[in-house]
């Protein structure tokens, strides 16, 4: 089954379009991520609301954004992946690699696999946001310039 | 009986989690090794279509050789000869086109007017 074609027609034709959006989306959400876990661990008082309103907005957030992340990853990894050249896109995919390793990571501490990887969690947080701009920086960036 | 409480051991579905991820992230290397392998295969004749682009731009190809048109891009493309004649209709996301090299020629895609290549036919 061409599952790229088949998200495509669903999409109206528009599949790449959608992508450009999902990715726009995730990467604010990712910049959302970093403020509100800056808001509950008390190293910045933006945006004006509780640590325990922050903390529950940083679940909620990153929940949405990581599905969003996946669904676009998806269609990356069983539609135009391969490719190493031109750098851009071998950038793409090394970003695209790195991501997910650094939620492998996350998601290793929050779910205690990884006990003592507590204090990294803020570095991998801001690490996240990074990588999600580089991937924004190596695709969308690209789309936009290229008219 | 201790008064330090055990660590509570990681849940099945916290380990599924990050092994979860931890495949999306060997995915990209192993797609790319897999398609790179194909390339290999493919001697060199292939034209990528990947973020709007023709890759390589200009490709040298020998007389009489086969010249594959991969749409490894997200949306469709075609492949048309500003000087007419070859063109290959609409090339979905996933399809190819392929085509036996007796001249070169500048082409572009219709869809997307700033995708341009040249096609340069040796011997």
């Amino acid at each position: 089954m061409d599952v790229i074609k088949f998200l495509n027609d669903l999409l109206g034709g528009q599949l790449l379009l959608w992508k450009v959006i999902l990715t726009s989306l995730v990467f604010t959400g990712a910049g959302l991520q970093v403020l509100l876990a800056a808001r509950f661990f008390e190293a910045s008082t933006v945006p004006p609301v509780s640590t325990g309103t922050a903390a529950t907005a940083h679940r909620v957030n990153g929940t949405l954004t990581l599905g969003l992340a996946i669904a676009v990853a998806f269609t990356c990894l069983v539609g135009p992946a391969g490719p190493t050249s031109p750098t851009r896109v071998l950038l793409h995919s090394i970003f695209g690699t790195l991501v997910f390793v650094l939620l492998a990571l996350k998601f290793a501490v929050l779910k205690r696999v990884w006990r003592t990887g507590g204090p990294y969690l803020p570095w991998i947080g801001s690490g996240l946001f990074l990588t999600f701009a580089a991937i924004w920086a190596t695709s969308v960036a690209d789309y936009i310039t290229a008219g | 009986m201790s008064d330090v409480a055990e660590p509570r051991a990681p849940s099945l579905v916290g380990v599924l989690s990050v092994l979860f991820f931890a495949a999306f992230a060997l995915a990209g290397p192993l797609v790319i090794a897999w398609e790179q392998l194909g390339a290999d295969d493919a001697a060199g004749g292939t034209v990528a279509m990947a973020g709007l682009k023709f890759e390589p731009g200009t490709l040298t190809v020998a007389k009489g050789a086969t010249v594959v048109f991969d749409n490894d891009d997200t949306a469709p493309h075609t492949v048309t000869a500003r000087s007419g004649g070859t063109d290959s209709g609409v090339i979905d996301p996933g399809r190819s086109f392929s085509l036996v090299a007796s001249e070169g020629f500048d082409y572009f895609c219709s869809i997307h007017p700033s995708m341009t290549a040249k096609l340069v036919v040796s011997g």
